[in-house]
């Protein structure tokens, strides 16, 4: 059986980019590891009654205008206040990524290679007169909490020059009712609608490298599948460095590849409570002075900032009658510790080190909690160094220095959280790598 | 009608040179300066300018070198020191005691990192461009060659060709001279600059001249009149700078000003008291004098010492500093002025530590003092005089002022009062060359 499309990974790219090239008459397949699609948007039970989002309680705000496109109308709300420079600084962005998208694919291999190390385009990129402005710096310019959400879950020094890339992936969206699981429901709904195949616990293993480019991929159970075009929504190290034989690839890409530099330090603590907490808006609590060097030297964070959202005093389908969720969304976790993995103990430590910090909230009885770590996130969905942001969101690793859709190999586009639209928003890059790949579609065709 | 020309305050390296070149010139000028005598500055020679030493013939009035060119040593907790010859292939030999990869990689990232430095300064040089850092991302040569490195810190451009975090540590250690942290955006352009300052040196990188020589000569050759021990309290401003009013009252009339103090200090004296970030990291030095009968090291005669750290613990000094604490590990580098006098550079110090510099002068010393202790064993019994030169307060630099042209760099908000002083160079150094830029643009003016 021959498709049309590959897409490796069900997350919310995988799935956006679905809908979109199903919808256009495409044969499409979804390749996916995990026994259920939606990648970070999932919502499951994790103590007997309360349900949570393990990864993630917000989404990178798609713009308004590709809402439908997503299938996700009237189901997100913005999260936090955000400043209208970000939002224009992000709007101007997104148009630049989107027209590369549908521009013309380069054919020569120096300006594909080009494509993928970096500076799609010779104008400058907006937001270069920010590149080595610090988030102190800018913090009257951003919203009233922007500046706190961009820092919550990354080991970013507010303080640095370039920590202002930071506000880019800032504005965030929430799901109004059943977490972000509803949204990854919905993703996959309208996905098969348009007619696209979905393939759970099929592990790709290797991308087929044809004379002529990508074309198709081996499963880990040996299977091939043969397509035109294949769609990688893993992160840009994952993909290149894990997916091919090393001597295949142009070595330009390998070294880009190997260069990518992963941050972000989350962990999420979860907790199930008796009674709902005394607050029902968000709270953030600073750092220690230590907590960054902790993160660098790979040391467990003795006071790591936090993010305490009652997730449940706005969503009351997460929790049964009577009780609560709370997350904890901490930041500078590293992701390997200087002495080995995050055993059972440490784990425990973090989370009774975090509860003692919390304890002028006044939290009531715990019902159960969870830890979800950078190693987690890691396994779970398959993210190197488990960066949900796909790298560091430094000022070489933004917009236009973050890859295209189209990569060094032809026939072969990345989706996902590294590629250039990765932080714009939910499943954005998803819809960018599949218009990227229509559009070369149609030009084969037309020629 | 003027009485001068132009009137140089401060007779530093730099307002010497450019006070001997406007009097070559044929221009009236007037040099002043507070103290009795040129101060000489303390320490190696960072690029000494050619053209000045040849257009005004130093060598042939007292200009000497105890050292023409030093080598440089790494030194750090761990191991042996590692001498890195200028010449790439004895530095790759080496190496390999390191690293073999890092060996081989070592003379294409010299090639590489020449051939950027040259291009650097011929984006100083241009004499036209008066932009700022924006400029760089507009102008297209520029962009394409620099706006993915610039943005880059020190620590993220060295790991893309060394493996060995020794190696690392000791090159990121040229990257912190302009205030930055080896993970700011724009500490891969200190490094740059560094690199094309090696260039451009009149013998090597860093030359060692005969203590006093250099102001000696340079007095020697200035055709200007000289007024020492005369304090400028104010700047006169009238359609530009119109000249200086003394302590003692007077007023001398003049149609340029150039100024070796720093631009917060020289804008404040025209009157422009405008708050501006300072840079909260400097660079300090200490000057050791010995007792008669301690014997240096020989490697140390010929060579400057770098006690480099490794990588994440210069993001932890760095910290430190900017929070006006004293380090766990500072990162030094030495030079041997004589048999009894050692040159100590700290580029990661507090510009305004806690207890305040008096306090603080003490401990610091001490705690460099100690640090050597591994290299140069009995040296805190062998010290007859520590003198702290504590950090200047420098307005925070970061990429624009990296990546600022020469004019934009020597241009203050008064017309026809220009810089010459530490501000006015890319990175920390004397050279000389901001004085004959200053010069330069001032015989433009007058003409």
């Amino acid at each position: 059986m021959r498709y049309d499309v590959a897409i490796i990974g069900a997350g919310a790219d995988g799935l956006a980019a679905a809908a979109l090239l199903a919808r256009a008459g495409r044969r499409v397949v979804l390749l996916e590891r995990a026994p259920q699609a939606g990648g970070r948007c999932v919502t499951s039970e994790f103590v007997p009654g309360f349900l949570v989002s393990p990864y993630a309680d917000t989404v990178p705000s798609p713009p308004a205008p590709l809402l439908p496109l997503l299938g996700l109308t009237h189901l997100l709300e913005d999260f936090a206040p955000v400043g209208a420079d970000i939002m224009r600084r992000r709007g101007r962005a997104l148009a630049r990524v989107l027209e590369a998208a549908l521009a013309p694919a380069p054919q020569s291999l120096w300006q594909r290679l080009k494509a993928t190390l970096f500076v799609q385009d010779e104008r400058p990129w907006p937001g270069a007169d920010w590149a080595d402005q610090s988030i102190a710096a800018l913090r009257a310019h951003a919203g009233q909490n922007d500046w706190r959400t961009a820092l919550a879950g990354r080991a970013i020094d507010p303080e640095l020059n370039g920590s202002a890339m930071a506000l880019f992936a800032a504005p965030q969206s929430r799901v109004r009712r059943g977490g972000v699981g509803a949204a990854g429901a919905a993703l996959q709904a309208a996905a098969l609608k348009a007619g696209a195949e979905l393939r759970l616990e099929a592990e790709v293993a290797e991308i087929l490298l044809l004379r002529s480019g990508a074309g198709g991929v081996l499963l880990a159970d040996g299977t091939r599948l043969e397509a035109e075009a294949v769609i990688s929504t893993l992160d840009f190290k994952r993909t290149f460095l894990a997916l091919f034989r090393w001597s295949d690839l142009p070595p330009g890409v390998l070294r880009a590849a190997g260069a990518w530099r992963m941050s972000q330090g989350r962990a999420r603590l979860l907790l199930a409570l008796a009674a709902p907490p005394g607050f029902s808006k968000p709270i953030f609590v600073s750092a220690g002075e230590e907590a960054l060097s902790q993160f660098r030297h790979g040391v467990p964070p003795s006071a790591p900032a936090m993010l305490v959202d009652p997730v449940s005093a706005r969503d009351p389908s997460l929790a049964p009658d009577g009780g609560a969720v709370v997350t904890l969304t901490l930041s500078g976790i590293p992701p390997r510790l200087f002495d080995g993995d995050w055993t059972q103990e440490k784990r425990e430590t973090l989370l009774a080190r975090a509860l003692e910090r919390l304890a002028p909230l006044k939290l009531p009885r715990l019902v159960g909690a969870a830890t979800v770590l950078p190693a987690d996130v890691e396994q779970a969905l398959g993210l190197s160094g488990g960066d949900l942001d796909g790298g560091e969101l430094a000022p070489d690793q933004m917009l236009s220095f973050r890859p295209g859709a189209r990569t060094a190999v032809p026939g072969l586009y990345l989706a996902g959280p590294s590629s250039a639209a990765g932080p714009l928003g939910l499943g954005v890059a998803g819809l960018t790598a599949a218009l990227a790949l229509m559009a070369d579609l149609s030009a084969r065709s037309g020629r | 009608m003027s009485r001068y020309d132009a009137i140089v305050i401060g007779a530093s390296v730099g307002g010497l040179a450019a006070a001997a070149l406007l009097a070559k010139g044929g221009a009236r000028v007037l040099l002043l300066e507070k103290r009795l005598a040129p101060p000489e500055p303390a320490g190696p020679l960072f690029a000494l300018d050619p053209v000045l030493v040849k257009r005004l013939k130093l060598q042939a009035h007292g200009l000497a070198f105890r050292r023409p060119a030093l080598g440089t040593m790494l030194w750090d907790d761990e191991d042996e020191a590692l001498l890195l010859p200028p010449q790439a292939r004895g530095a790759a030999r080496a190496l390999a005691r390191l690293s073999r990869a890092d060996a081989e990689a070592w003379e294409p990232f010299q090639t590489d990192l020449k051939a950027r430095a040259r291009a650097l300064r011929r984006w100083w040089f241009r004499p036209q461009a008066a932009g700022s850092a924006d400029a760089v991302f507009w102008s297209q040569g520029a962009r394409r060659r620099f706006a993915h490195d610039s943005l880059m810190g020190a620590e993220a451009f060295l790991a893309r060709d060394f493996e060995s975090p020794r190696l690392i540590g000791a090159l990121m250690h040229d990257a912190l001279g302009g205030g930055l942290s080896p993970a700011e955006p724009g500490s891969a352009v200190a490094l740059l600059w560094r690199a094309a300052q090696a260039m451009a040196g009149v013998q090597g990188a860093v030359a060692l001249a005969l203590p006093g020589s250099v102001s000696m000569a340079l007095k020697a050759v200035c055709g200007a009149d000289m007024r020492f021990g005369d304090a400028v309290t104010e700047v006169l401003v009238g359609r530009g700078a119109a000249g200086v009013r003394l302590a003692d009252g007077d007023t001398i009339e003049a149609r340029a000003v150039i100024s070796s103090l720093p631009r917060a200090k020289t804008e404040a004296l025209a009157g422009l008291a405008r708050p501006a970030a300072t840079r909260q990291v400097g660079e300090a030095q200490i000057l050791l004098t010995l007792e008669d009968g301690y014997a240096l090291p020989p490697l140390l005669q010929a060579n400057r010492a770098v006690l480099s750290l490794l990588p994440a613990d210069y993001a932890d000094a760095f910290e430190a500093a900017r929070a006006g604490r004293l380090a766990r590990a500072l990162p030094l580098s030495l030079v041997a002025e004589g048999p009894l006098r050692l040159v100590l550079t700290a580029p990661l110090a507090p510009v305004a530590p806690q207890a305040g510099w008096p306090a603080f002068q003490a401990p610091f010393a001490a705690a460099a003092i100690q640090s050597l202790r591994r290299h140069l064993p009995g040296l805190a019994g062998a010290l007859s005089a520590v003198t702290v030169v504590p950090p200047k307060p420098l307005a925070r630099g970061g990429l624009a002022h990296l990546l600022a042209p020469a004019l934009a760099r020597a241009a203050t908000s008064v017309e026809r009062l220009w810089l010459c002083g530490p501000e006015a160079e890319p990175v920390p150094c004397v050279s000389g060359r901001a004085g004959r830029f200053a010069a330069q643009f001032a015989a433009r003016a007058l003409r």
